[in-house]
C-alpha cells in the first residue's frame, strides 16, 4: 500500500493505492491523523485501492467518528468501489442507523447495500 | 441421502484409484532407492489417505486392511525397518488388493483368503508381533469427519443466533475474522451485523487490534457442528455463543416471530424491567430504546434483522442448494454427443434451406445456429476429453513385472501423458498398447548380457509418450532393443506365403508385413508376447479407432512405433462422394487426392482396374460393383485415391461432391454384417450416407483377388 | 490478480496437488521444499499466504513459523499447517509459534480450498 496527502487550504485528499490491510494500518493510522491535524475536510480517495480488511474498515469507521468528534467532515471518493462495497458487505458493516457518534447523520455504512 | 453416499464413495474410488497408481510408482521407485526417506514417506502418506479416507466412506474392509500396511511403513518411516524386495512385492500384492477391494465390480472378485494371506505376512514383518494376532485394533477413524458426514443425511433447517466476537489481538495470528464470517455465509442463508460501538477514535485505536464483533442469524441445515468448525482455528481466541431460535418447525408452528423486545432480552442485551419502564411510552419500541441510551442503534438493528430473518425462514421453508460442480455418469455424456450429432445434422438440414430461401432474416438464424452449434459442439467433445496419462501408469507396472519374469533389465520412461484424446480412444487403447509394449520388451529390449557384449548399457529402455499433431494425437513406443531383423521378417513372410519369394519391398513396407494376421517371429513363444496373436489384433483394435500404425526400425538400435490416433469418434472429416444416387463418405484423413477416369482411361487398360496417374500405376476398385449398384455410368468418372500403408489404391466412385463434416451414427442390426461399411450419417436434407469402411474394402478386394497391391 | 500463496512442502507429491489445486482455484503459488528454501524464496517479498509442512529437513515447520512471525513483513501473513491426525502435540506447538490454522493429512482439494478461502478471507 502506498498512499499520498494532498492539500490546498482547509482540504486534504489522502489518496491510497493498492491493499488496504492490517500491515499497512499502522502507517495509514498516522496519516489519517496527521491530515486530521492539518484540513477541515479530508476526502480520501480510495480510486486505486484493490482490497481493504477489517483492520482498515475499521479504521475507517474510527476515522469518520473522529472527524465527527472534531467538527470536521470525512468523504470518501472512489471510482471502483467494489473493494470498498465487498468488504463492507463481508464485514457485515452495512445498517440502516448510524451509531451513536454519527451526529451529522452520515454513517459510512448507511445506505448503499 | 444415499445418491449422496454413492456420490462420496465414488469420488474416494476415484481418488483411491489414484493413490493406488501413485504407490506403485513410488514403490517402484524405493525398489530401486531402498532407503529413499521422500519415498517412503509417499508411500506412508499413500496408505494414510487410503485407510483415512476410506474408513471416512464406508470402505472399512479396505481400512482394515491398509492399517496393517501402513503401520509396517510406519515402522519403515521411523527407521526401526528397512525396505527389502520382499516389503515391496508384498505391499504391490497388497496395492493389487485394495485395488480389487474398491472396484468390487470390475470382475475380479475380492479373494477373502489372500487378504488374510497378506494381512499375515504385513504382520510378519512387525517386530514382536506374530501373525495370529486379530483385527483387534480397527483404524483410526477421523471422528470429525464422519460426525459431518452422518449429519449431512438431511438434516432439518435449524435457525441459529451467534454472537463472535475474536479476542483484541486475533490478527497477529494471521487469522482474517472476514474469512470466518465468510464461511458462516457459506452454511446457509444468514443475516451478519457488526458491532462497531467498540471502536475507539483515531487518537486511541491499535490499527492492530480487532474492535469489531458480530450478531449473526443463521438458518442451516449443516448442523451446530458446522457452524462450530468455521471458528475451529481460534476455538480459544473467541467468544463463540451460538443459540437455536427456530429448529426447522417443530419447536414453533407460527409463522411470526419474537416481539424486539424480547429478543433484546434474550440476547442479554437489555433487562426485563428496563424493557418495561420503556413500554410505559408510546413510541416505536427500537427508536424509544435507542433514543432512551439503554442499547445502542447496533443492537437494534441486530435484533430487527433477526426478527426479519426469521419471519422471512419460517414463510417460505425452502432452501435450494447451489451445485458448483457435478459428477455425471458417461452414459448420458454420450446421449449428449449423440444428440449434438442430431443438432448438428439439423442445423445442417437448416442452413441448406435457408440458403435456397433467400430470406435475410432466415439466413441470420441460421448463421447463428450454425455458431452456436459449432460451439455446443467442441464444448461437448471437449467434455469427454481426458489425459492419457492414466493410462501411461500402468504400463510402468507392465514393465516391471515383465522384465522380472524375463530376467532383463528394463525402465520406462514417459512424455506427454497430459495429452488428452477422447474418452472412448483411451479406453479401446489399453489394449493395444499393453501388446505393444510386452512386444518390446519381449522382442525388443535384449537380454542384459547380449546388450552389454553389443556395446549398450544393460538397462534397455522403452519410451512411450504422447503427443498432439493436428486433429491426431500421436503415441509412440520407442525401444532401444535390437531392432527389427528384416531378413528374419521377410523369410518368415515368404514361408507364410504373404508376399512372393523374389518380392522387392520396401523396408517401410516390410516392416508393415509383422501385422499381418499370424505373423510372428519369436524363436520361442514365451507367455509375454503370446503366440504371434498380438499385432494384428492390435492392428485391427487402431483401425476400429480409424488409427493408423507406422513401424520404423534400425537393426540394433531399436524399434519405433507410431500411433496416430483421431481425437474424437463422435465426428469425423468425409469426402462425400455419390454413386448413381447413393451418397457415400470416405474419412477425409484416409483421401490422398481425386482423379478423372474417363472411358478411354478405362479402355486402355484392357479390363484390368488399373490408372495411370502421373505415370504411377494405381490399381482401382470399382465402389458400383462392390455394393451392386445398378444404373448408367456417367461419361467420366472419379477415383478417389486413398493412402494405405505405404500403397496408393483407388476407389471409382460417379461424383465427388467435396467434403462434408460427419457425424457417425452406429448402423442398425440389420445393417451391421454389411462388409465394407463402418457406420451411417445423415446428410443435411434427410438421406443417408454410408460411411466406407476402407482397411475392410481393401481387406476384401485382396481375398477377392480382383487387385494385387504392389 | 490472484493472490500469492507459497506452499513449502519436502514431498513432491503434496506440493504438486497443492500448487496445482490452488493455480486451478486461480491463485498464484510459489514451493519451497523446506523451511529454508522457502526464506530464501521470499527473500522478505510480498506473500498472502503460507501453507507449510511441518516434518521437513532442514528448516521445519515450527522454525518456518518463529522465523516468519518473527519479519514485520510477515507479522499478519496467515500460515496453515499440515499435520497429520497424530501430530496434536505439533499442532500446539505450531500454534504457539504464531500459526494461523492447520489442515489435517491426508485432506482433499475442496478441503484445502476450503480452508484457503477461510484464511485469505
Amino acid at each position: 500500500m502506498d498512499f499520498t496527502i494532498e492539500q490546498s487550504g482547509a482540504v486534504g485528499v489522502l489518496k491510497v493505492d493498492g491493499e488496504m490491510t492490517v500491515q499497512y494500518a499502522g502507517v495509514l493510522k498516522a496519516a489519517l491523523l496527521k491530515s486530521f491535524d492539518s484540513v477541515d475536510h479530508l476526502i480520501l480517495n480510495l480510486d486505486k485501492v484493490t482490497e481493504i480488511d477489517l483492520s482498515c474498515l475499521q479504521l475507517l469507521c474510527s476515522a469518520h467518528r473522529t472527524s465527527a468528534k472534531l467538527q470536521k467532515q470525512l468523504t470518501i471518493t472512489s471510482n471502483h468501489p467494489e473493494a470498498l462495497q465487498q468488504a463492507v458487505a463481508a464485514a457485515g458493516y452495512a445498517r440502516h442507523v448510524g451509531c451513536r457518534f454519527d451526529c451529522n447523520k452520515n454513517c459510512l455504512w448507511v445506505g448503499g447495500n | 441421502m444415499s445418491g449422496n453416499t454413492d456420490k462420496h464413495k465414488e469420488a474416494f474410488r476415484e481418488e483411491a484409484n489414484e493413490l493406488l497408481t501413485e504407490l506403485e510408482t513410488a514403490l517402484l521407485e524405493l525398489e530401486e532407492t531402498p532407503g529413499n526417506e521422500e519415498l517412503i514417506g509417499r508411500v506412508f502418506r499413500a496408505m494414510h489417505t487410503i485407510k483415512g479416507s476410506g474408513a471416512m466412506f464406508g470402505f472399512d474392509d479396505i481400512a482394515a486392511f491398509t492399517h496393517e500396511v501402513e503401520t509396517v511403513f510406519d515402522l519403515v518411516r521411523n527407521g526401526k525397518m528397512v525396505v527389502t524386495k520382499k516389503l515391496i512385492d508384498l505391499t504391490l500384492s497388497a496395492r493389487d488388493q485394495i485395488r480389487a477391494m474398491l472396484n468390487p465390480d470390475s470382475g475380479e472378485p475380492v479373494d477373502v483368503v489372500l487378504s488374510g494371506e497378506i494381512i499375515a505376512a504385513f504382520r510378519n514383518f512387525i517386530p514382536g508381533r506374530s501373525g495370529e494376532k486379530g483385527p483387534g485394533d480397527s483404524p483410526a477413524v477421523d471422528s470429525k469427519a464422519q460426525a459431518v458426514d452422518g449429519a449431512a443425511a438431511k438434516a432439518p433447517e435449524v435457525t441459529y443466533r451467534i454472537r463472535f466476537r475474536p479476542v483484541q489481538d486475533i490478527f497477529a495470528t494471521g487469522t482474517n475474522p472476514l474469512g470466518i464470517l465468510t464461511e458462516i455465509k457459506g452454511l446457509g442463508n444468514s443475516r451478519i451485523v457488526a458491532q462497531t460501538r467498540d471502536i475507539p477514535l483515531l487518537g486511541e485505536i491499535n490499527p492492530e487490534e480487532c474492535y469489531t464483533y458480530w450478531d449473526i442469524i443463521l438458518t442451516t441445515n449443516q448442523g451446530i457442528n458446522a457452524v462450530k468448525d468455521t471458528c475451529i482455528f481460534i476455538e480459544d481466541s473467541c467468544e463463540l455463543k451460538i443459540d437455536v431460535i427456530d429448529d426447522g418447525g417443530s419447536l414453533d408452528q407460527e409463522d411470526s416471530y419474537k416481539k424486539l423486545g424480547e429478543i433484546l432480552i434474550e440476547r442479554g442485551d437489555l433487562s426485563a424491567d428496563d424493557l418495561r419502564k420503556v413500554l410505559d411510552a408510546q413510541k416505536r419500541i427500537g427508536e424509544m430504546l435507542v433514543s432512551s441510551g439503554i442499547v445502542g442503534p447496533g443492537q437494534v438493528e441486530a435484533a430487527l434483522v433477526e426478527q426479519k430473518h426469521v419471519k422471512g425462514i419460517r414463510k417460505e421453508r425452502q432452501a435450494s442448494e447451489a451445485i458448483s460442480s457435478i459428477r455425471v455418469p458417461s452414459d448420458k455424456l454420450d446421449r449428449l454427443v449423440d444428440l449434438v450429432g442430431e443438432l448438428v445434422t439439423v442445423q445442417a438440414r437448416l442452413s441448406q434451406f435457408s440458403a435456397t430461401q433467400k430470406e435475410a432474416a432466415l439466413v441470420t438464424i441460421a448463421e447463428e445456429v450454425e455458431r452456436l452449434t459449432a460451439e455446443l459442439r467442441d464444448n461437448t467433445m471437449n467434455i469427454r476429453m481426458l489425459p492419457i496419462g492414466t493410462t501411461f501408469s500402468k504400463f510402468k507396472r507392465l514393465v516391471r513385472d515383465l522384465s522380472n519374469e524375463l530376467g532383463k533389465e528394463i525402465e520406462m520412461t514417459t512424455d506427454g501423458a497430459e495429452t488428452e484424446l477422447d474418452k472412448t480412444v483411451i479406453e479401446k487403447l489399453n489394449d493395444p498398447l499393453v501388446h505393444l509394449i510386452r512386444n518390446s520388451i519381449d522382442h525388443g529390449i535384449e537380454m542384459p548380457e547380449a546388450r552389454e557384449a553389443a556395446g549398450k548399457p544393460r538397462l534397455g529402455t522403452v519410451h512411450l509418450s504422447a503427443v498432439h499433431s493436428g486433429a491426431y494425437v500421436l503415441i509412440r513406443i520407442k525401444d532401444d532393443g535390437a531392432g527389427l531383423d528384416t531378413e528374419a521378417i521377410r523369410a518368415r513372410a515368404i514361408d507364410r506365403g504373404l508376399i512372393a519369394a523374389d518380392a522387392e519391398l520396401a523396408e517401410k513396407d516390410l516392416f508393415a508385413l509383422i501385422l499381418a494376421p499370424g505373423f510372428s517371429t519369436a524363436r520361442t513363444v514365451t507367455n509375454v508376447s503370446g503366440r504371434g496373436v498380438g499385432m494384428d489384433v492390435v492392428k485391427q483394435a487402431i483401425d476400429s479407432l480409424r488409427g493408423q500404425i507406422e513401424i520404423s526400425s534400425r537393426k540394433g538400435e531399436g524399434s519405433t512405433i507410431t500411433l496416430k490416433l483421431p481425437l474424437t469418434l463422435a465426428i469425423i472429416e468425409g469426402l462425400l462422394v455419390k454413386i448413381a444416387e447413393d451418397f457415400f463418405v470416405f474419412p477425409l484423413s484416409a483421401v490422398e487426392e481425386c482423379v478423372e477416369l474417363t472411358r478411354e482411361d478405362a479402355a486402355k487398360a484392357h479390363g484390368r482396374n488399373l490408372a495411370n496417374v502421373r505415370n504411377r500405376i494405381i490399381p482401382y476398385i470399382r465402389l458400383r460393383e462392390r455394393f451392386a449398384i445398378g444404373g448408367e455410368l456417367p461419361a467420366i468418372e472419379q477415383i478417389v485415391i486413398v493412402g494405405t500403408e505405404g500403397s496408393r489404391v483407388g476407389f471409382v466412385v460417379d461424383n465427388v461432391i467435396g467434403e462434408h463434416q460427419t457425424v457417425i451414427k452406429s448402423l442398425g442390426k440389420f445393417y451391421r454384417k454389411v462388409e465394407g461399411v463402418s457406420g451411417a450419417t445423415i446428410l443435411g436434407d434427410g438421406t443417408v450416407a454410408l460411411i466406407l469402411d476402407i482397411p475392410k474394402l481393401l481387406k476384401m478386394a485382396e481375398t477377392d483377388e480382383q487387385i494385387s497391391f504392389s | 490478480m490472484g493472490k500469492k500463496i507459497i506452499t513449502v512442502d519436502d514431498s513432491t507429491s503434496v506440493r504438486q496437488m497443492v500448487s496445482f489445486t490452488l493455480k486451478d482455484a486461480g491463485y498464484e503459488v510459489m514451493e519451497a521444499v523446506d523451511g529454508r528454501d522457502a526464506l530464501s524464496k521470499l527473500n522478505g517479498g510480498q506473500v498472502h499466504m503460507v501453507i507449510t509442512d511441518l516434518n521437513m529437513p532442514n528448516l521445519d515447520g515450527i522454525g518456518l513459523i518463529r522465523e516468519l512471525r518473527a519479519n514485520p513483513n510477515y507479522k499478519f501473513t496467515p500460515i496453515v499447517m499440515l499435520t497429520t491426525e497424530s501430530q496434536d502435540s505439533k499442532k500446539q506447538e505450531g500454534k504457539a509459534a504464531g500459526a494461523t490454522g492447520w489442515i489435517v493429512k491426508p485432506f482433499k482439494p475442496d478441503q484445502l480450498l476450503a480452508v484457503v478461502k477461510k484464511v485469505l478471507g
